[in-house]
């Protein structure tokens, strides 16, 4: 994963732990519990027994636990063997380990500008 | 060798996938013990319906591809409908997909509608189209895909 500024904020959501709104985090947002809602991140790591639903939009997101609803990544997507992902993908890039579950519909988008550092969201096709 | 085409018919509803016997599938129970594989040529184009055993696919095909294993090699490209056991993706696959394992590697793009049991996709493929894992297949989405196969006339 990408490294990160020190100084950015970040979240971290234990296992046990449900959370439910709208979240920005200017750096990373772990998630070992759960979250619904809205979340925007410079990073998302969901771990194992993480669970992830409602509209998220990252530059870089690792997944071994579960993601629904809508994820857009602005530039890596990373699927480990251990997660799941379904609902409206949007990515730049993607890899996906053996076991991973990608079911949706998924779409590629333009990387984001590089002198452009604003996180910015490309949004998804309506009704696709 | 002879032997008759007609039998073979891609399975249309979920449950006839899931029940489908690759070991009774007729061209690798002919060439079973032997090796036997078919290339498509980089220049050479299909259009209909491509039967084998092993396909390596380095031209363009326009229709379905039924094989056990199916590789669509950098210069590849598939159009249409595959139905297959295993499929390793470096060129261009724009086709509605039906596979027990799915790999996409470097380069590769899938384009369409995916029904997979396994599937690994490496950092630089390429990925659009609506993805199902097969396991999680409901009901209606299987009579979907009759649908479309049967608007692709196969």
């Amino acid at each position: 994963m990408a490294e990160h500024d020190k100084n950015d904020g970040a979240i971290f959501i234990g296992a046990g732990v449900e959370l439910k709104g709208e979240v920005t985090v200017p750096g990373v947002a772990s998630v070992d519990g759960k979250f619904e809602g809205t979340l925007k991140a410079k990073s998302l790591i969901v771990g194992p027994s993480g669970h992830v639903t409602g509209q998220i939009s990252v530059d870089t997101a690792e997944v071994r636990g579960t993601v629904a609803d809508h994820l857009v990544v602005q530039s890596n997507l990373i699927l480990r063997s251990t997660g799941s992902i379904t609902g409206t993908i949007a990515y730049s890039k993607v890899m996906v380990e053996e076991g991973g579950s990608l079911a949706g519909t998924i779409e590629k988008i333009a990387k984001a500008s590089a002198a452009d550092g604003e996180h910015k969201v490309v949004p998804l096709h309506a009704g696709e | 060798m002879n032997y008759d085409y007609s039998s073979l018919v891609v399975p249309q509803r979920e449950e006839e996938l899931a029940a489908f016997d690759w070991q009774n599938f007729m061209p690798s129970k002919i060439t079973r013990g032997k090796r036997c594989f078919s290339i498509v040529d980089e220049g050479t184009g299909i259009e209909g319906k491509f039967i084998a055993r092993t396909a390596f696919i380095h031209g363009e095909i326009q229709g379905l591809v039924f094989a056990e294993h199916v590789t669509v090699e950098k210069t590849g490209i598939v159009h249409g409908v595959i139905f297959c056991r295993t499929l390793c993706i470096i060129g261009h696959v724009k086709a509605n997909v039906v596979c027990d394992n799915v790999f996409i590697r470097d380069g590769g793009l899938m384009s369409g509608a995916l029904k997979y049991k396994t599937l690994k996709i490496e950092s630089d493929a390429a990925i659009t189209g609506k993805f199902e894992r097969r396991t999680l297949v409901s009901d209606q989405d299987s009579q979907g895909w009759a649908a479309e196969t049967a608007l692709a006339g196969i």
